[in-house]
């Protein structure tokens, strides 16, 4: 059996996190790190999925279950399935806030 | 994970379609989960490195009310090593900084969910706050 140190695992996981976010990466530049990033959602979604990610829970359940949104819909802005290779809200947060 | 939760997002569209109902009050609102509360299926580590490609088995009690409810449970965040400090960072993910200053740690042991959700990343989420978890990320100074 083959005994690996705990930095080679965690290296490896995070290589596998990085290649699956490499996948959605956005087309333009992010901000450096040096600034407060909490205004990012706004600029690099686009207009429908912005209005999803920023209404309040209460608002979005309301819109679910009258039918105006679809849960793919909500879904897709929050997430980025592989189908979907774009860059979603998720996604955009670990790459600036995780180091 | 965003796979599962996509499949899970259609299944709540077709039984609305189907039946004009919700499946409950939580009906396909995605919602986020700290690090420790496991999803059947989903790997469940914890943020310890150790625990890389452990399964789990089954879903947890918190998991199981938000499906019932009607949740779309889509992504796990980072938490602080052993859930033992505020400052959100481990061997395996790293650490998870402010959004609204990179300069501060975004507070923990539930750091990736505050940070997650002040970063409009999630419109909901689950953390554990005994004395501030969750909230340190509001502390902009």
């Amino acid at each position: 059996m083959t005994i690996y140190t705990w930095e080679y695992v965690a290296a490896q996981k995070r290589e596998r996190l990085a290649g699956a976010l490499a996948l959605t990466r956005p087309p333009c530049d992010l901000p450096t790190k040096s600034k407060c990033v909490t205004d990012l959602p706004r600029i690099v979604l686009g207009g429908k999925e912005s209005m999803i990610v920023h209404l309040a829970p209460e608002l979005l359940l309301s819109k679910l279950a009258s039918g105006e949104l679809s849960a793919v819909e909500v879904t897709v802005s929050l997430s980025a399935p592989k189908a979907h290779h774009r860059h979603h809200s998720v996604r955009v947060p670990h790459s600036l806030i995780n180091s | 994970m965003f796979d599962t939760a996509m499949e899970r997002a259609r299944e709540l569209d077709r039984y609305f379609k189907d039946t004009g109902k919700t499946v409950g009050p939580l009906h396909g609102l995605p919602i986020s989960l700290k690090n420790q509360i496991s999803v059947k299926g989903v790997e469940m580590n914890m943020c310890y490195v150790g625990r890389v490609g452990e399964i789990a088995e089954s879903d947890s009690t918190m998991a199981s009310i938000l499906l019932r409810q009607g949740a779309v449970l889509y992504t796990l965040t980072n938490l602080s090593q052993g859930l033992l400090s505020t400052d959100t960072v481990n061997n395996l993910y790293g650490r998870t900084v402010s959004p609204f200053n990179p300069h501060l740690c975004v507070g923990g042991s539930s750091g990736g969910e505050g940070g997650l959700i002040a970063l409009h990343g999630s419109p909901l989420g689950i953390g554990s706050d005994l004395g501030g978890s969750v909230r340190y990320v509001l502390l902009r100074m």
